[in-house]
This record gives structure tokens, C-alpha cells and sequence, in this order.
């Protein structure tokens, strides 16, 4: 991953926890990441899907007082879902749409197991299922959006949306 | 395209292992410290991001009022805050008989020292619940210490790098304070939520918590000095021959809504 895409990551890391979370309507947590991570690994193949989940991931540990590791496995959770769907659908607005949901309910059922693993947090269900359905609704409204600007910067002349 | 010679199956599977690797590293006691210190790396830039995103607020109201009415709203708030907690100190002190400590004149009845920091960061997890501030070991914050604002408590520090630290917050389920309600004067442990905060209350035969009720730190255990507005009783769930009742609670603060906070870096009691 070049030194560019590592910085753009960065940035969006720093606005996700710094302004994103903490407004009202856009506070679904991780879902523009999330929806980075999966457009990512779309138009990147999985190796740069695993680039962007760890990258990101461990810039979001860093940032939380979870274990450090612990969003990375999330995110390249994510990134899984994401790689396996992109090997069997084509690269349009609702597939992608669809996958990014599924790759946030992976996300927040990555760290709820991690959560109640190792002890940081304590997931409800009512809270899992909560956060799973904000970030699949936050991620599948994103992703789509964010397919032409990561198909262009990627270069890739089969995405259509 | 150039071809990988490992399967993407295989990357993800390699890659896993080598994050739950260092995931369970990073838990030893040994790593303690420089996992804060790594965290530390982080302020700097979330500072900046933070004062960055305050600049182009305070921008962008030249195009209208907005911003203005926001901090208005904030200070009303805050101010409306104070005074429900110092509502809550006089509840207290005709209960009690004695002194007891008003959020809003806190530091003056607190006698302890103090340190303002400024939140930098929210935990993006949704589970944790936990706030990034701008003052670290640095400036005398370290682990186990009280973190509050003017309308009553938000929790304790987690960890702490030099110029940073982790606050745990109330809206965390793992964290527990014991409390008591002003006027009642029941006991009880307040557990912490992403909604509403739950209080086991040791019953009282004939004593009943009324909604509306100000719910205060009661210094059990030693980790949280007594008299930190908690929040307000909402709900009082009585059953006869119960082993513990239990009150539904309106925390004082909220994540999203806390900027500024004050770490008790030393209290008279302690």
C-alpha cells in the first residue's frame, strides 16, 4: 500500500473518531470505514482488502481503549466477506450495497466475540444487534456512494454503478 | 493482473493469526506500558483534528447562526446541568445533616487537586464506550482516577500515555459505582449502558425511590469519592420479598455530548 493510500486512510481514521462519532445521526460506529474497507477490497482484490482492514483497523486501536488488534480482526472480517462476494458478483451499486452490509454485521459480531473473549466489553444482544443493523444500514447506504471515487482512484474500468 | 502465489483464503487466514498473535501479546501485563505509549502517538493528531473541526465550525457560522445557537444551547445545557446537580447537593445535605459536595461548586467542595483536559476522541467500537482526552501521566492523570464533569461523573481513567489517556465512561456495561439516592437514602451499585443506567438497590422496607430522585456516589468501596452526582431516578421497580430492587437511572453526562472534563487527580479522602 503506497504511502498516499496509508495517509488518506489515516485522515478518514482521525475524522471517524475525532468528528463522525460523536454527531447524533452520522454516529454509527465505524460505518464509513467500513464501507471504505469494503469498496477497498472490491476494486483492489484481497491484498489490498487486507492492507486497508489492518491499516485502519490498528489506527482504530489505537484510538479506542479496546486491545490493540481487536478492530483489525473486525475490519479484515469485513474484508473477507467483502473479497469472497467480489470473486461471485459484479461490481454494481446494490451488490455492493448488500455486501457491505453483510461485512458490517461480520465487523460487529468480530468485536462482540472479541468483546466477550477477552473482557473488554460486555455485548449485550440488544446492543450487538443494535450496532450490527446502524453499521449494515450506515455501511450499505455509504458503500455504493463510495465505489465511483475508490473504482476511479483504483482505476478500474469494469466498476459501473 | 499478476497472480498471488498464496490464495486469498490463505492471506486472510494468515493474516488473522498473526493479528490474534499480537492481540494476545498485547494483553500480557508486560505490554501494558508501551501499548499506552503507542496510544500516546495518536493524541497529537487527534488534537489537531479536533481544534481543526472546532475552527471550521466556528467558519462556517458566518453563513448563519448555527454555530452561535449551538453553543448557546451547550451553555444552557450545561448550565441547567449544574443546577439540577446542585439541586441534587442541597436533596443531600437536608438528608444528611452535613456538607455534602455540589457538582457545581465541585471543585471548591471537593478539596482535591484537578486537571481539565479536553475529549480528542470517541471510541469507534460501540462497545466500549470510552473518550480519548488531551491530558496524560504528563500532567499527573493516571489509571484508577475519577473523571467528571460540572453535571456529575463520566468515569475513570483506563490507561494513560504521556499526553493522553482513556477514559472508561459510565455508558460502559463493565463499570460499576456505588451509589445511593439523595432523599430516600438507599443504597445500591449502578451498572452503566448504552441507554439507560440500572441500579441494584438493597431494599428498605417502606422506602420507595421517587422518579426525578438525584442518585449520588457513595464513596463504598473507595474507588469514586461520595457525593458525584450520578444521575436521576426514572423508574423505581419495587417487588415485595425481593432480594435487591432495582431503579432505572438518566446518567448526568453523555458520550457524545461531553467535550471538557475534570480528572481528580487527588481527593481529600484518599
Amino acid at each position: 500500500m503506497s504511502v498516499l493510500r496509508l495517509f488518506l486512510l489515516f485522515l478518514l481514521v482521525l475524522l471517524q473518531v475525532t468528528l463522525l462519532d460523536r454527531l447524533p445521526l452520522l454516529g454509527v460506529p465505524s460505518a464509513p470505514l467500513l464501507a471504505v474497507v469494503v469498496v477497498w477490497t472490491w476494486t483492489r482484490g484481497p491484498a489490498g482488502g487486507i492492507g486497508a482492514a489492518v491499516g485502519a483497523g490498528l489506527l482504530l486501536d489505537l484510538s479506542s481503549s479496546a486491545p490493540l488488534g481487536v478492530h483489525a480482526l473486525a475490519l479484515l472480517a469485513a474484508a473477507a466477506v467483502a473479497a469472497a462476494a467480489a470473486r461471485h458478483l459484479t461490481p454494481r451499486a446494490p451488490w455492493v450495497a448488500l455486501t457491505a452490509a453483510a461485512a458490517a454485521a461480520a465487523y460487529t459480531l468480530s468485536l462482540a466475540l472479541s468483546g466477550l473473549l477477552l473482557g473488554w466489553a460486555r455485548p449485550l444482544p440488544g446492543l450487538v444487534l443494535g450496532l450490527s443493523l446502524g453499521a449494515a444500514a450506515g455501511a450499505a447506504l455509504i458503500a455504493p456512494l463510495a465505489l465511483p471515487v475508490l473504482g476511479r482512484m483504483a482505476g478500474s474500468d469494469r466498476l459501473r454503478v | 493482473m499478476r497472480r498471488s502465489r498464496v490464495s486469498p483464503a490463505r492471506s486472510f487466514a494468515l493474516v488473522a493469526c498473526a493479528l490474534l498473535a499480537m492481540l494476545f501479546v498485547f494483553q500480557t501485563p508486560l505490554m501494558t506500558a508501551p501499548a499506552a505509549s503507542m496510544r500516546g502517538l495518536m493524541a497529537p493528531p487527534e488534537q489537531l483534528a479536533t481544534s481543526l473541526w472546532g475552527g471550521l465550525g466556528q467558519g462556517l457560522s458566518v453563513f448563519g447562526d448555527i454555530s452561535s445557537l449551538r453553543a448557546r444551547n451547550r451553555s444552557l445545557a450545561a448550565q441547567n446541568q449544574a443546577l439540577q446537580a446542585q439541586i441534587a447537593g442541597l436533596q443531600a445535605q437536608g438528608a444528611e445533616n452535613h456538607n455534602l459536595r455540589s457538582a457545581l461548586n465541585f471543585e471548591r467542595s471537593f478539596g482535591g487537586a484537578m486537571v481539565a483536559a479536553q475529549v480528542i476522541a470517541e471510541s469507534a467500537a460501540g462497545l466500549d464506550s470510552s473518550l480519548t482526552i488531551d491530558r496524560g501521566s504528563s500532567s499527573g492523570v493516571a489509571p484508577g482516577m475519577v473523571v467528571v464533569t460540572g453535571g456529575g461523573l463520566v468515569g475513570i481513567v483506563s490507561a494513560a500515555a504521556v499526553a493522553s489517556a482513556q477514559v472508561q465512561t459510565l455508558a460502559d456495561p463493565r463499570l460499576r459505582v456505588n451509589a445511593y439516592t439523595a432523599t430516600s437514602q438507599l443504597n445500591g451499585t449502578v451498572s452503566g449502558g448504552p441507554g439507560a443506567l440500572l441500579m441494584s438497590v438493597i431494599p428498605s422496607p417502606g422506602v420507595v425511590a421517587r422518579a426525578g430522585e438525584a442518585v449520588l456516589t457513595s464513596g463504598v468501596g473507595g474507588e469514586f469519592p461520595r457525593g458525584i452526582m450520578v444521575g436521576r431516578v426514572v423508574s423505581f421497580a419495587s417487588r415485595p420479598a425481593a432480594i435487591l430492587e432495582s431503579a432505572r437511572l438518566a446518567w448526568a453526562n453523555h458520550v457524545t455530548q461531553i467535550s471538557v472534563v475534570l480528572v481528580l487527580t487527588s481527593s481529600p479522602g484518599r
